[in-house]
């Protein structure tokens, strides 16, 4: 973790009631630091496995129209 | 360093053998686009002809498949998952070979641009319509990247899948709120 400001969410939580909290979820916002913004999720994930360290096994993500 | 960061690190050194290394896509490539949000998805791009190359790496590395076809693939290793996507037709091969270079904490990453990551976000949507998380990444995207973006190929993209006013609707909507 470091202590560099910390991006704005561009959607506020007050505007979004019950948005859910997991592991992967929530919703996105834009980084308002644009120097490295990978650096500011894995900063962003180290403090959520800090708070969920055991996750959920996950499961196959099936899909059927593949057209790209 | 987090287990997901490593998690990613130590899969991007065994893909950097390989002549094409996959390129990140999914939640995480977000990221290298200007949109952070909480994900554990750990998802590539990866050339169709390296597919059982992949396979007896990520075997090597303690990772199970539980799910395999031409398209896609995903291998578990405990609580981690790591999902393929294989690149056979023309579209998905010029994103993976046009994929960027960035050098990262987790190493050298090849991350597919942020026009093609709404058109996998889509082709997400398309095949689970109830992960609107997919959508809402996408205009995430937009918003985020309005002035850069070559919207005529992300019409394209929308286009493939026959949801031209689904684009026009969420541009009008980015554009509404700039």
């Amino acid at each position: 973790m470091n202590s560099s400001p910390k991006p704005t969410p561009a959607v506020s939580h007050t505007q979004l009631p019950g948005a859910p909290f997991a592991a992967s979820a929530g919703m996105p916002f834009a980084s308002g630091r644009t120097d490295s913004p990978i650096d500011a999720w894995m900063d962003l994930m180290e403090a959520i496995e800090a708070l969920c360290p055991r996750w959920p096994e996950p499961s196959p993500r099936v899909g059927c129209d593949y057209r790209l | 360093m987090g287990r997901l960061v490593e998690q990613v690190r130590q899969a991007v050194a065994a893909f950097a053998e390989l002549q094409t290394p996959p390129a990140l896509i999914g939640g995480l490539a977000l990221a290298a686009h200007h949109v952070v949000r909480a994900t554990r998805d750990v998802d590539f791009l990866a050339e169709a002809s390296d597919a059982d190359r992949l396979h007896a790496l990520l075997l090597d590395l303690g990772y199970r498949c539980i799910h395999r076809s031409e398209d896609a693939a995903n291998y578990v290793r405990g609580d981690e998952g790591l999902d393929l996507l294989y690149a056979r037709r023309p579209i998905a091969r010029r994103l993976l070979a046009e994929a960027e270079e960035r050098e990262t904490g987790m190493g050298r990453l090849r991350v597919i641009s942020a026009e093609g990551l709404i058109g996998f976000k889509l082709q997400g949507y398309i095949n689970d319509a109830t992960r609107t998380r997919d959508l809402d990444d996408i205009r995430a995207l937009l918003r985020s990247n309005r002035d850069t973006l070559d919207l005529p190929q992300v019409r394209g993209y929308f286009a493939v899948f026959d949801r031209e006013p689904l684009f026009d609707e969420l541009v009008a909507e980015t554009d509404s709120g700039r």
